[in-house]
């Protein structure tokens, strides 16, 4: 059996809501590894509907359609920030993971993902991994200036969109592969490059806000974070770090 | 059975290869559940969270009816959106959480008849 692998089938559009929601609405006529790719996004967003700004950058979204478990899934947000970082780290330095899957130069934001799954009945029927690179915007809107940075912004080159698209693809497919193969290798890149380990984080477990320090990143994607001398490991979709996460660790 | 990755011009494949000595039933795809089988009819039928997080969004109401892959919650766990759609066609009985609510694993959702 020949499974197309992620990226044989490219939908470009010049513009475009987003990918995500293209492909959500139409996943069914399309086959496993299907990418849409748009220059420009007028509706892109990350979390809780927040817009994801879009201007000269590398937007695009990957369908999956194999039997993935649910409990699973989440991984796959760390799998695909192993891939990023992987195709950024050549390119620029201080780059790191903030778990679980945003990509940042020093503190501000280079790369994002947004994983979006359709479920029936405790089955997952697709998954659509979203991924934003900042690539060649200079300007962003004044309540993101402190929050962004582009390849260009922090290299001062301009880039080729297009060749960066083919390894992110060669980069996803690498890591994808493991990911099925059980290899956490994923899991050990977010560790190493993580800019969370030692730092003091507040959180919330959807019950409550708390606080605590994060020890380690696991070989199976979850987080180890200390509280009041208690470890406790939470997985991907168990916890939210907050916006105003950020304290340095005491030393 | 093995995967393995194959380049042919340039573009990858991935190719699984099954002994014949292996267990032969399992296929790429899992069996479909017994659930995906049923007819709701006028079976009450409720939907219950697949894991935790946080409403986002509901898009079904009480007397809306329903067909089969209809969105109607989408619970957000840390920038995983699930979009839970409906199993069958159906109307919608009740709609037990709200936007904003923290969910676990298990919770009920909504109803459908």
């Amino acid at each position: 059996m020949i499974m197309k692998a992620l990226g044989s089938n490219v939908i470009n559009f010049d513009t475009l809501s987003s990918t995500n929601a293209y492909l959500r609405d139409n996943y069914q006529q399309f086959a496993h590894g299907t990418v849409a790719r748009t220059h420009s996004q007028t509706n892109g967003k990350g979390r809780f509907n927040r817009t994801w700004f879009a201007g000269e950058d590398l937007l695009v979204s990957v369908l999956i359609k194999e039997n993935i478990k649910l409990s699973e899934i989440s991984r796959l947000g760390l799998v695909c920030a192993a891939a990023v970082f992987d195709v950024l780290k050549k390119y620029v330095t201080a780059l790191f993971i903030k778990w679980p899957n945003d990509i940042l130069v020093n503190d501000k934001k280079i790369a994002g993902i947004l994983l979006e799954s359709i479920i029936e009945e405790n089955r997952l029927l697709c998954l659509i991994i979203g991924i934003g690179i900042n690539v060649n915007t200079i300007n962003y809107p004044p309540e993101l200036t402190k929050k962004s940075v582009s390849l260009r912004l922090a290299t001062g080159k301009i880039y080729a969109i297009d060749a960066l698209y083919e390894e992110l693809i060669e980069k996803l497919n690498d890591y994808y592969f493991d990911f099925k193969i059980d290899n956490n290798y994923y899991a050990r890149v977010c560790a190493e490059n993580s800019c969370l380990i030692g730092r003091d984080i507040v959180f919330n477990d959807n019950i409550t806000v708390r606080r605590g320090r994060v020890i380690d990143i696991r070989e199976n994607g979850n987080i180890l974070i200390d509280e009041n001398g208690i470890s406790k490991e939470y997985n991907y979709g168990e916890i939210s770090l907050s916006d105003f996460y950020y304290g340095k660790a005491e030393d | 059975m093995k995967i393995y990755r194959v380049k042919v011009n340039g573009k990858t494949y991935e190719v699984e290869i099954e002994s014949v000595l292996e267990t032969p039933n399992r296929t790429e795809h899992a069996p479909l559940k017994q659930t995906e089988q049923k007819s709701l009819g006028s079976v009450v039928n409720t939907l219950k969270a697949p894991m935790q997080g946080t409403i986002v969004d509901i898009k079904a109401q009480p007397g809306d009816a329903v067909k089969r892959g209809d969105i109607l919650i989408v619970l957000e766990a840390m920038k995983l959106e699930n979009n839970i759609v409906a199993p069958g066609p159906g109307v919608i009985k009740e709609v037990f959480v709200s936007k904003g609510d923290a969910v676990i694993s298990g919770q009920p959702l909504l109803s459908i008849d």
